[in-house]
């Protein structure tokens, strides 16, 4: 029995780094996870101190191109916080459709890279058909279909006309039926539930030690949504429910999410409906006193925190980030060890890391290194 | 005895809100006051952050419990650069403390894995979020 | 006993290269890597792939492998950590090919011009022939780039 060391990456993943993992066979069942990360880290957080505060917005939200407008969402929060400024309310309600369609087009796009991962290429390619009709709505509201800038300190860069607010809920009446589609079939599909189940299994002690955010703790029956505990933005005047499960694994963390799905959907059309006319934004008091501000907002992904400190002067002394997929990242070894290298693909995309993993893959075996792509690992769960 | 009572003796809350206390603890009592708040049955931490302000290495750690947050501030001078890890009662500060140390150059005493995690393995220079 | 006389390379060699000629000009695949992108433009480019844009019935694939691409898109403003691999997917990428900069951030740098841990937008590190801007690139952008990157190759392979 050779020991072997399988190393994956540098990949792609989440808003944050692409992951490097090794993985330490024995046979074809991993023993232990190893990862490093790194190869996405072009120092934003230096960035952020050398840039004035209103520019910071278009810097914040280019951390993400997946959950852009939560991370634009937050900073703004924490400013707005230090300067003490209260935004209308139609300003809260539009940042809450375009967080709440955010979170619909990555649940959406998680989906079809999932399906993907298990060779369900049709499933690729449905759901991203219907994130098209996301993707309309938020270029309808903001301009931009993925990197939204629809936040400015103060309020929000663009108006929702009464036109774009028709068109929108025709969009998301369409949507409706094809989410309702996709949740049927990932209940019922054979196929996704064998290589779901009881796969990556997490129960609730594990959440709770490793302190793991958003999706992934809410399938292991973690009631944890920023939503509900900060209450930012107008949520506490919206009615919503917190989709958990208790089994913990992928095929839970499957469910959350697509139920998590037909709730932003209700969000966004129930936002709407509160929308009156009013000013879209306040011009803020340039005086940015010395203080310390911690925003949090529940990013698709979990629990997105920032803390800002300023200094008194236009640029911020420090920012720091720290992002939901950096915090689920140290239960990939809970998830993988016992697992067969086949799983590999499916358990870590249930984590839900922002893009998955395309690179290459080496096996090294007696000293010797073979390349492997990463498709080739696919062929690997034919046997 | 209540955290915040506690947190209160031991160190000095500065700032109250709604659902935020902000306190600041001395470098020697800092361990005492973390196991007294995992005592207290607050398993979450959700951020640690650092900032270097001329003087001192200012560390806090943000700790969850049911809907607010509990931050503990503590200063490191910057003679010593050290800092016990948390790591045995919070695993979940794994990573949090191995980029603290990164960035701000702090020594974690304890921490299972310590090493580099985002720069790249040739990185010859500061850690680039101390100031001067 | 039998002899295989081959006399003549030149005929069938001009024909095998013709129909590489054509075929890559009627399908060219794709080799995609992300140098530290914020995964904006990669998403995009997953959409231009997708039913509504669908650049597959131009012929074009997104390829695992460096060594089947004909074209090279790259996205991303080029990390430390990422440039080795990247000088060394380029030239494990078979000749003729076309490098695509995908994106404000590889076009140049975007809006991490003081990042400290950033190297250079992507024609400082590898040769570039054509670029896509946009923060992200929209997927029409992208179909649009990667026809004019065909029409390149198909100068380049003569």
């Amino acid at each position: 029995m050779h020991k072997l060391m399988v190393p994956f990456g540098p990949a792609h993943p989440a808003l944050p780094e692409p992951v490097y993992l090794k993985l330490f066979l024995d046979g074809e069942e991993i023993e232990d996870v190893d990862f490093s990360v790194g190869y996405n880290h072009k120092g934003i957080e230096k960035a952020l101190e050398e840039t004035d505060y209103f520019k910071n917005v278009f810097l914040s939200g280019r951390i993400c191109g997946i959950c852009s407008s939560a991370h634009s969402t937050c900073y703004t929060l924490g400013v707005e916080k230090l300067l003490n400024i209260e935004i209308p309310d139609k300003a809260k309600f539009i940042r809450v459709i375009v967080s709440e369609l955010e979170r619909l087009h990555s649940h959406l796009l998680w989906l079809g890279l999932l399906g993907h991962e298990m060779g369900f290429d049709t499933l690729f390619m449905l759901a991203f058909r219907e994130r098209e009709y996301v993707l309309e709505s938020l270029e309808l509201i903001t301009g931009k279909r993925v990197v939204h800038d629809i936040n400015m300190i103060g309020g929000v860069r663009r108006d929702l006309s009464h036109e774009i607010m028709v068109k929108l809920v025709k969009n998301l009446e369409i949507l409706e039926g094809k989410v309702e589609y996709l949740r049927k079939l990932v209940r019922k599909d054979s196929l996704i539930r064998r290589r779901t189940l009881r796969i990556g299994k997490l129960d609730k002690r594990d959440v709770e030690e490793l302190c793991l955010v958003g999706p992934v703790a809410r399938a292991s029956g973690v009631l944890y949504d920023i939503r509900r505990a900060d209450k930012y933005l107008a949520y506490d005047d919206l009615n919503f429910k917190i989709v958990t499960q208790k089994k913990g694994d992928a095929s839970a963390r499957t469910l959350v999410r697509v139920r998590e799905m037909l709730e932003s959907l209700r969000l966004a059309r129930l936002a709407i409906a509160f929308i009156e006319p009013g000013p879209i934004k306040v011009k803020p008091f340039l005086i940015f006193p010395e203080k310390e501000v911690i925003s949090r907002v529940e990013a698709p992904r979990g629990e997105l925190i920032y803390y800002i400190r300023s200094n008194g002067t236009d640029k911020p002394a420090r920012v720091k980030i720290r992002t939901p997929t950096y915090a689920n990242l140290i239960s990939l070894k809970k998830i993988l060890v016992g697992h067969t290298l086949a799983d590999v693909p499916v358990a870590v995309a249930s984590l839900d890391p922002c893009l998955s993993c395309t690179d290459r893959v080496t096996i090294v075996k007696n000293g010797k290194e073979k390349i492997i792509k990463w498709e080739d690992l696919h062929d690997h769960e034919h046997h | 005895m209540e955290l915040k009572e506690e947190l209160n003796l031991i160190g000095k809350i500065y700032r109250e809100e709604e659902k935020e206390v902000w306190s600041i603890v001395p470098y020697k009592k800092i361990r005492d006051v973390i196991e007294d708040v995992f005592l207290s049955r607050i398993n979450r931490i959700s951020s640690i952050s650092g900032y270097d302000n001329g003087k001192e290495i200012e560390v806090i750690y943000h700790f969850v419990k049911d809907n607010s947050l509990i931050n503990i501030k503590v200063l490191v001078p910057k003679k010593l650069n050290k800092i016990e890890t948390i790591t045995d009662l919070f695993p979940g500060a794994f990573l949090l403390e191995r980029e603290l140390s990164e960035m701000l150059g702090i020594k974690i005493i304890g921490h299972p894995k310590p090493g580099k995690l985002f720069l790249p393995e040739n990185w010859k220079g500061k850690p680039p979020l101390r100031k001067g | 006993m039998l002899h295989v006389i081959v006399d003549d390379y030149g005929d069938d060699l001009k024909i095998a290269e013709k129909i590489r000629k054509y075929c890559q000009r009627k399908s060219p695949w794709i080799f995609h890597f992300d140098t530290g992108s914020c995964n904006g433009c990669d998403i995009e480019l997953l959409a231009a792939m997708s039913p509504k844009y669908d650049f597959e019935r131009f012929g074009c694939l997104l390829k695992g492998s460096p060594r089947h691409a004909d074209i090279f898109l790259v996205t991303g403003p080029v990390t430390r950590k990422c440039k080795d691999r990247l000088v060394n997917l380029y030239e494990q990428i078979p000749e003729p090919k076309v490098v695509i900069a995908m994106g404000a951030c590889a076009v140049s740098k975007g809006i991490f011009q003081n990042a400290y841990g950033v190297c250079g937008p992507l024609d400082k590190i590898i040769p570039v022939d054509v670029y896509i801007s946009g923060c992200p690139a929209k997927p029409e952008a992208i179909i649009d780039g990667i026809r004019k990157g065909v029409e390149i190759l198909t100068r380049k392979s003569g």
